[in-house]
């Protein structure tokens, strides 16, 4: 599982590679730590080498989101596995970020 | 470091020490092997040089013993020798040596042995102390399990769930990975069940049951609707889980009095209404609950007309996650063939085979038993007749002295949207006189007579549409609309009790600023309805108060009723 | 006396790290020794093989620590065959000890 960050003006991009689950969590916190945050800036999350998300994935979003400007945040969730899909869709995770 | 030094030879101890002190350890010497010994417990030191023959006790025998007092920590013996003979170097490592130095003493050779021996000596107490830790966490981890289980017990013991016609698959593994399945009788009869996954494990989501199973308890005796049980509990976990926890639902009403199922499902993948031949989804249509904020979060429970023997299947998603030797999940599209099970080939066998049917597809999928221990999977029944029996069996109550009081309340338009009275009510009688008055059905009287003043007084709607299964989807849709833009009206509740010698006498009345009703069709209409017959709601309703009530009076619009209902203390 | 050896080296280097300790060491060397000796005689006139065995070994040490190479070779000699039991040449090896442990003495006590 491997996450990585970019930061382009005010646009951050993160990747995620792997299982998505509760392994990622110190990993996942400190590399968003280290971008910018609040709402001014958007947040791209490519998840096309994402293999598998668990609860405790959903609820590091959940972090990011926060991160991100919690209700004004802009966070898109890019490239989404059928399965991964399948799973934010069950949450209704799409009424919390853009699934694309 | 401090070093000790064994030597019988003054001229050595004092050669040697010479050499140590000059390259900054400290020197602390003994003389024969027993002082050696009584040096090391008493000195403490980090290590020594021992010589082979001595007086009292020899070096091979100091070593021995002194290495079986240093368990917990590594102290390196360096053995002084003017012998080259093997049998007695071997000796030497036999009884504990970790190293030897022949006389006549190098400096150089020395001090490069100490410092190796430092090294080995630091790197072996820090495993030492490692193992120390993860012993201790091991330790830790073991009574945080019992301690979760212990929780867990106390949350699900005050509810219902070894009722018969609930079937439940939770190991203690799965409890410990925060999945939580409630069930609780509401009073005005029927059942409330609560199928839940927590984020994380362990302590961690035990703790967020806690909160959980004291809402959904008490709501549920206080007669709430699952519409706000949910509110509340997404309040108290927005509250009290850190950001990043929550808890994926479902909960369940089962409603008998008026055949209906209503779920609200926020992210549990796998519930379903099993109707025998046919499979309705329960779909997830809400986020998990700890997640919004108030004013944000949406209770919108959703409607679906049941009958006996329909059965709620409800899952979280470890069935579905269960892996075969491939490692190709079991997935929902499985899941959802086993519900394919036509009950009406299995009549005798009834209702437990879906329940069973499931468990047996998974381990056939998986080809073992261990992962089944990870799942959390209930099957309820819908069974009007034992669920009454379970709504009539309530706690032991305290005893209150029947005394003369009454209260009335008035709800306007702009209230009754809101505000649901009947939970409001059965908490101040509760207060007022103990939950024993409750015990002879006054709760579905109360819901009855609110729902009568709601439904047909003020809202105008027609029952008798519900015959139809569409026609009971509208009665629901068209409640909701006509709610919303209710823009008149009112409700005025009275309730008094006289004391009796064995209890009380309660005056009900309900009225409502709608027209009523034709109150001469009263006489018509037989007030003895077979069960099964489809009878429009108010028919209903109104055999349901009679049950239970003394008397039912009318006035003559049509749009206030007042009822008397006994109550009795227990010896 | 030929085919002595003393290394100096190592005296040397003693007394520079020992400073004034270095007397102390030279004082008590020269006595033990000399009480060693005594003991020795005795055991090898009544051929006690282990108390001979652990003198020489005693002697040995301490005097090559201190340098004195021929010494400590000739305690070495007279301390294995004690360990086989040896007792032939005891006496002379004994007379031998004495001489090169004068000599020492005389040694030590010019470097201090």
């Amino acid at each position: 599982m491997s996450i990585t960050s970019t930061v382009n003006g005010n646009k951050v991009n993160i990747t995620i590679s792997g299982r998505f689950d509760f392994n990622c969590n110190k990993e996942f916190r400190d590399v968003y730590y280290n971008t910018p945050s609040g709402s001014n800036n958007e947040f791209v999350v490519d998840m096309s080498g994402t293999e598998y998300i668990d609860s405790s994935a959903l609820g590091m979003l959940l972090l990011l989101r926060e991160h991100a400007g919690s209700e004004q945040a802009n966070v898109t969730l890019f490239a989404c596995r059928k399965n991964v899909k399948d799973n934010l869709i069950v949450s209704n995770f799409d009424k919390l970020f853009k699934i694309a | 470091m401090k070093i000790l030094i064994v030597d019988d030879d003054t001229t050595n101890r004092l050669v040697l020490g010479a050499y140590l002190k000059k390259d900054g350890y400290t020197v602390i010497a003994a003389e024969n092997g027993q002082e050696a010994v009584d040096m090391f417990q008493s000195e403490a030191p980090e290590l020594i040089l021992m010589d082979v023959m001595m007086p009292v006790m020899d070096g091979y025998e100091a070593t021995k013993k002194i290495k079986s007092l240093s368990v917990e920590k590594f102290i390196p013996i360096i053995f002084l020798t003017a012998m080259t003979d093997e049998k007695a170097l071997s000796q030497c490592v036999e009884v504990g040596g970790d190293d030897f130095l022949t006389k006549p003493y190098n400096r150089v050779i020395l001090k490069a042995k100490i410092d190796a021996l430092e090294r080995v000596s630091q790197l072996y107490n820090t495993v030492f102390e490692q193992k120390r830790i993860l012993v201790s966490h091991k330790e830790h981890e073991v009574k945080e399990r019992e301690v979760a289980r212990k929780v867990y017990d106390s949350i699900l013991t005050p509810g219902c769930l070894s009722a018969e016609n609930i079937q439940l698959h939770l190991s203690p593994l799965s409890l410990f990975n925060g999945d939580v399945v409630l069930a609780a009788v509401k009073p005005t009869g029927g059942l409330h069940i609560l199928f839940g996954d927590f984020t994380g494990h362990g302590l961690a989501a035990s703790l967020g049951a806690l909160p959980l199973s004291d809402i959904f308890y008490s709501m549920t005796a206080k007669g709430y609707s699952i519409n706000d049980v949910v509110r509340e509990i997404n309040h108290k976990l927005k509250l009290q889980l850190p950001m990043g926890m929550f808890l994926a639902a479902c909960l369940v009403e089962i409603d008998i009095n008026n055949n209906v199922l209503k779920y609200w499902n926020g992210a549990i993948p796998a519930a379903y209404l099993y109707k025998g031949n046919s499979v309705v989804e329960l779909k997830s249509q809400h986020l998990p609950l700890g997640i919004l904020e108030d004013k944000s979060f949406n209770d919108k429970v959703d409607i679906i007309e049941i009958h006996d023997y329909d059965q709620v299947v409800l899952s979280t998603d470890g069935i579905l996650e269960t892996k075969n030797g491939d490692g190709t999940m079991f997935g929902k599209e499985r899941f959802v063939k086993c519900l394919d099970f036509d009950i009406e080939k299995n009549k005798e066998t009834n209702a437990s085979n879906i329940f069973e049917h499931i468990l047996e597809a998974l381990d056939d999928f998986s080809g073992s038993h261990e992962q089944t221990d990870d799942i959390t999977l209930g099957v309820i029944t819908c069974d009007t007749d034992y669920i009454n029996q379970l709504s009539s069996q309530q706690g032991n109550y305290k005893k209150f002295a029947s005394s003369n009081w009454k209260f009335d309340m008035h709800f306007h338009y702009d209230a009754i949207k809101s505000i649901d009275p009947v939970p409001l009510i059965n908490q101040i009688l509760g207060e007022i006189q103990g939950h024993q008055i409750q015990q002879n059905g006054l709760s579905t009287v109360l819901t009855e007579l609110f729902c009568n003043s709601l439904d047909h007084g003020l809202l105008q709607l027609d029952s008798s549409i519900k015959a139809t299964p569409e026609g009971f989807m509208q009665f629901y849709s068209d409640k909701e609309m006509l709610l919303k833009d209710l823009d008149t009206g009112f409700i005025k509740i009275s309730i008094s009790n006289t004391p009796t010698e064995t209890g009380g006498d309660l005056t009900i009345v309900f009225q409502d600023s709608g027209q009523g009703f034709d109150t001469s069709m009263l006489e018509k209409l037989s007030l003895q309805i077979p069960n099964d017959t489809p009878q429009n709601f108010s028919g209903r309703g109104l055999s349901l108060i009679n049950n239970y009530c003394n008397s039912v009076t009318h006035n003559e619009a049509g749009n206030c009723i007042t009822c008397t209902y006994s109550w009795s203390n227990p010896d | 006396m030929p085919g002595t050896s003393i290394d100096l080296n190592i005296l040397k280097k003693l007394k520079q790290i020992m400073d004034d300790d270095f007397n102390e060491l030279i004082e008590i060397f020269i006595s033990d020794g000399q009480s060693q000796l005594k003991t020795l005689k005795a055991a090898i006139d009544s051929s006690a093989a282990s108390d001979i065995r652990r003198i020489a070994h005693t002697l040995k040490g301490s005097s090559a620590n201190l340098g004195l190479l021929t010494l400590s070779e000739t305690c070495k000699t007279l301390e294995y065959n004690a360990a086989e039991n040896i007792f032939d040449d005891a006496n002379e090896l004994f007379e031998k000890i004495k001489s090169e442990f004068e000599e020492a003495k005389l040694t030590l006590e010019e470097i201090l």
